[in-house]
């Protein structure tokens, strides 16, 4: 088990938006995390990244717990993530952008960087090398010195995968990663998914969009209203009357 | 590329031969203080787009660095008579110390937090200055400190204390350039445009700002000395809170962000107030419109459209630049390879090896 969630929970004053959550993810899995608007989905990711303090419960990532730990932290111990409004670094070219990634597996210092010596040059051409192949990995190597902004929406969220993976993640988080695509660029992000799964890398998704979803995913969690209303394989899920409830509504009043 | 380096070579030469005959050509001993009172701010202003220009942050504290750098000089040089070479080693030791010391705290703050936490520590480094007598001389300030020299040179004339701090200004220069093209200057740049992103990069954002506040000291530290020694005399008067907004607006109108926009902007207001002699008792007004001019109409200061103009229009004409050849890439190593490689450094996901040092590095490097 690479991650474990007991009791993860994380209020917002009165609102609980993520409610005693227990989810077990496997090593080279890839978990898909749904539900309906203001389910907590986005919450839970930004809980296991580092960027909420989970209000209590608790995170476990390769055994060890990581509750409350500062983003970069978490990125050098393994998590690495993209933003579900792709955040770009817009001061920086494209190959730049994925360089940062690789910041922190760096250690040459200060004084190595300003007098350029040995440690410098090797870290800094070993950076390059390896943001360039992230780069055609995703197939945008040929856009490597344009600015983000001149990219397309699609190409910018290539470019925010290749930076997640140069930080060498073993959990990758992807926040609704096939948002804004369109059908041609969504399977191939699917087959791009699937083969960093391929080479040994936890995948969790937060998505919407059910087809790319069920397509690809191993085991699903279905959360509504900050609760884990079911959880299993895609055709579980799809055939859980609780599933269907929450996504298609219940009763009429059940959760007004 | 040859074409550039055709217009290259001649016109770095020229720039070369102007900066050395430029002492020449002023006659008064007047002009020749504010060549070399240009070469302070620039160093000054250099260093202040570190934390400013390229990290965002909008810091104050430039001014008081300045003044502990200066004050560390005149005090060695005069009372325990420390050659000047000393004297600046002191002043980039003490100031980097103090950056780094103040910057732990400071940079956690954002925004307005920031600027009034920075200004409040100038203004202490200036009522320090007023108030520890014994130290400082009060508000008297230090006379007599000596002009610099090395292994037996004495740069007494201002056409000498020019040279030396034209070639102090060159390699401080060269020191930001240098800096702009690590991995350091990406990372001030990546926590400018979003410092949550940046932070989920792995980069402990905290730390890469206080290596930004750091260089920052250690710049005004350098151009406290040389403000020293070469006036030979200091007071709290010039510590004071203009001069903290003179450099922000110095980098304002340069253009943040960019090395040659400080540059340009220590230069223009450093003669600004010469060049507005004429106009007597309207310069403020005419200096305040000037500066409320540039900033709403070139935002990137006058570099930044200077740039747009040369990229935009001049250049294509001048070196009638071809498209860009379609880019071939052969990777160097397999993307599966890669990441597999990344995951067995780890070894079993059990135990936690490389991940120690990690741990080390969080409070460390970038």
């Amino acid at each position: 088990m690479i991650l474990e969630t007991v009791q993860l929970t994380k209020s917002f004053g009165g609102l609980t938006a993520v409610d005693a959550v227990d989810m077990q993810v496997e090593e080279q899995e890839i978990r898909a995390v749904i539900g309906p608007n203001g389910s907590g989905k986005s919450t839970m990711l930004n809980c296991i990244s580092g960027i909420y303090k989970p209000t209590s419960g608790a995170i476990r990532f390769v055994g060890e717990s990581i509750g409350g730990m500062a983003p970069y932290a978490l990125t050098r111990r393994g998590i690495g993530r993209t933003f579900q409004n792709i955040r770009m670094f817009n001061s920086l070219t494209v190959l730049q952008n994925v360089m940062v990634g690789r910041h922190c597996r760096t250690e040459d210092t200060l004084l190595e960087d300003i007098f350029a010596l040995p440690r410098y040059r090797r870290e800094e051409e070993e950076m390059r090398e390896k943001a360039l192949v992230y780069l055609d990995f995703l197939g945008i190597v040929d856009k490597r010195d344009m600015m983000p902004a001149s990219l397309s929406y699609g190409q910018r969220r290539m470019v925010e995968i290749a930076r997640a993976l140069a930080t060498e993640p073993s959990l990758l988080l992807l926040d609704e990663p096939a948002a804004g695509l369109s059908q041609g660029e969504k399977s191939a992000l699917a087959d791009e998914v699937r083969k960093i799964r391929e080479a040994g890398i936890t995948i969790i998704l937060v998505e919407h969009d059910m087809r790319f979803v069920m397509g690809i995913s191993d085991q699903i969690t279905v959360l509504d209203f900050g609760k884990k209303i079911s959880e299993g394989t895609p055709s579980e899920c799809r055939n859980d009357p609780k599933v269907i409830e929450c996504y298609l509504g219940g009763k009429v009043g059940s959760h007004a | 590329m040859r074409q550039r380096k055709a217009f290259l070579v001649p016109s770095l030469g020229a720039g070369v031969f102007l900066l050395a005959v430029l002492p020449l050509l002023m006659t008064s001993d007047y002009w020749k203080q504010l060549l070399i009172q240009a070469l302070i701010y620039i160093v000054i202003v250099v260093g202040y787009n570190f934390v400013t220009g390229d990290v965002g942050q909008l810091s104050m504290a430039q001014q008081g660095f300045f003044a502990i750098g200066a004050y560390t000089t005149a005090i060695l040089t005069t009372t325990t008579a420390w050659p000047w070479w000393a004297g600046l080693v002191a002043s980039i030791v003490v100031t980097g110390f103090v950056g780094a010391i103040v910057g732990i705290p400071t940079l956690k703050v954002r925004g307005q937090y920031l600027i009034m936490v920075t200004m409040a520590f100038s203004e202490i480094m200036r009522l320090v200055a007023v108030n520890w007598y014994g130290l400082t001389g009060g508000a008297g300030g230090i006379t007599k400190i000596p002009a610099p020299s090395i292994a037996g040179m004495h740069f007494t004339s201002k056409t000498a204390i020019y040279y030396l701090f034209l070639g102090m200004a060159i390699i401080m220069i060269l020191v930001a350039w240098r800096v702009r093209r690590t991995k350091y200057g990406r990372a001030f740049l990546a926590i400018r445009d979003g410092e949550l992103a940046a932070d989920v990069m792995g980069l402990n954002t905290t730390y890469v700002k206080v290596v930004a506040f750091f260089l920052s000291a250690v710049f005004a530290g350098v151009g406290g000395n040389m403000f020293a020694s070469s006036f030979g005399y200091i007071s709290p008067d010039t510590f004071g809170l203009s001069q903290t907004v003179l450099i922000l607006a110095m980098l304002l109108i340069g253009g943040e962000g960019s090395i040659a926009g400080a540059v340009v902007g220590a230069i223009i207001l450093t003669y600004l107030p010469e060049l507005l002699r004429f106009a007597a008792g309207y310069y403020m007004l005419i200096y305040g419109a000037l500066i409320l001019l540039i900033t709403l109409f070139l935002p990137g200061g006058v570099v930044g459209y200077a740039k747009k103009l040369w990229h935009t229009t001049l250049a294509p004409r001048v070196f009638k630049i071809p498209p860009p050849p379609p880019s071939v890439y052969t990777p160097k190593y397999d993307a599966r390879d890669l990441m597999m490689e990344a995951l067995s450094s780890r070894s079993s996901f059990t135990k936690v090896p490389k991940r120690s040092k990690a741990v080390a590095a969080d409070e460390g490097e970038v």
